[in-house]
């Protein structure tokens, strides 16, 4: 194997799930979000050896993938889907954790709902794990413009799972 | 900052250490457990966006990649391989025309005929006595035929290729060998010329179609012969 394909082995073991959930919550159809997560695996494949540091791996990934999803999306924008293309889940699907499977069906219906200029940072910063210096970066805003959103996101998601589920959920008193 | 500018802050970073931040929950018992929660909340959220990811997506990225490398490797080759034969092939083809045509171009016409006589010196080794009909039949193609040649044997007459025209290859017997004769449509000169290698010497005369190179290892029979082709040659035009 040679040193290319064993970073980028690395690199798919490394990002492969968080690109698939960010594509997910962004398109929010699974064999779509597989789809994209594959070209922009193949896309970076084919583009390695531009890749200057292997620190900023995950950031080039990040990006490659939304310029997939704009692409795919082709003159819709990103932030225009409708969100007639949200899917019902069920909820036996999702993993158990620290939340039931119910409050967690209830928390993802919830961010589902979410308007999609403010889901794009708020993901970047929950899956991807950036600040929003970074996340303004990536999508080419402000950080102050990054901050609103990611706080709308979350003050939105509050509001949903209120008015949704009053008595389910355990933070939002 | 107020309580409402903290809890945006906290909104936007729910792990925020700026210090201001830090302080001000330290003396607000409301915004600290505001914090405290969002901090559970932002633990439920994070859990909630991993959504299970499709079994083998990895190994399904890393087999395709493979493939395309395989296949790229594949194509690096083949056209590895095809610019390597097109270029032997140029190579080849370049030698075969620069040293048959180039040079031949090149050359002088006396060159063209000892290089024509050389490369055919096995004619020199046929004995068909030829009768003057059959070597006619080659030369009525040319503009010339001949009359009679009493005295002569013709071990070979057949057509031959002479720089960019067809001409006639002729070869005559007499006592101290044989005598080669190169009739050659096209190749028009102004006077009569010599030439010369190391093993023969020969004449090229005009005649009304191009010329015709008499050549033979013996100089002595070449005159004698020019004397008698010139009477019997019937120029056709």
């Amino acid at each position: 194997m040679s040193r290319a394909e064993s970073t980028f082995e690395a690199l798919v073991n490394a990002y492969s799930s968080d690109l698939y959930r960010y594509a997910y919550w962004l398109c929010k159809e699974q064999p779509l979000a597989e789809d994209l997560v594959q070209e922009t695996y193949m896309r970076a494949w084919k583009s390695l050896d531009k890749l200057d540091k292997l620190e900023s791996a995950k950031a080039w990934l990040f990006t490659i993938l939304r310029r997939e999803l704009s692409r795919h999306l082709g003159k819709q924008r990103m932030d225009l889907v409708a969100l007639d293309h949200v899917t019902e889940e069920d909820p036996n699907l999702f993993h158990d954790g620290q939340l039931g499977k119910v409050e967690t069906w209830v928390l993802r219906q919830a961010l589902k709902k979410i308007e999609p200029q403010y889901l794009e940072p708020l993901l970047l910063q929950v899956i991807g794990g950036y600040n929003c210096d970074e996340i303004g970066e990536m999508i080419a805003i402000k950080k102050g413009a990054v901050m609103t959103r990611v706080c709308r996101a979350r003050q939105q998601l509050r509001q949903l799972l209120l008015d949704d589920n009053p008595t389910k959920l355990r933070l939002v008193k | 900052m107020n309580c409402i500018d903290i809890r945006n802050q906290l909104l936007a970073d729910p792990g925020s250490q700026d210090h201001a931040i830090r302080s001000h929950l330290n003396d607000c018992a409301d915004c600290s457990r505001f914090a405290n929660d969002l901090l559970v909340f932002e633990s439920d959220l994070n859990r909630a966006s991993k959504v299970e990811v499709p079994e083998g997506l990895a190994s399904r990225i890393l087999l395709r990649q493979r493939l395309a490398a395989e296949k790229n490797r594949r194509k690096k080759y083949g056209m590895a391989t095809a610019a390597a034969f097109l270029l032997s092939f140029t190579v080849v083809i370049s030698s075969f025309f620069s040293f048959n045509l180039g040079d031949v171009d090149s050359q002088t016409l006396e060159q063209v005929v000892l290089q024509h006589i050389n490369d055919e010196l096995y004619h020199l080794q046929d004995h068909k006595n030829l009768s003057v009909q059959q070597v006619n039949s080659v030369l009525k193609n040319h503009g010339n035929q001949l009359k009679a040649l009493p005295g002569r044997t013709i071990n070979y007459a057949g057509a031959c290729p002479i720089r960019n025209n067809q001409g006639a290859h002729v070869i005559v017997g007499s006592d101290s060998g044989p005598i080669t004769v190169l009739f050659m449509p096209g190749e028009f000169i102004e006077s009569r010329s010599h030439l010369k290698d190391k093993r023969f010497q020969g004449v090229i005369v005009p005649t009304g179609h191009g010329s015709m190179a008499i050549v033979a290892e013996d100089p002595q029979q070449i005159e004698q012969l020019e004397r008698e082709l010139a009477a019997q040659i019937i120029d056709l035009s």
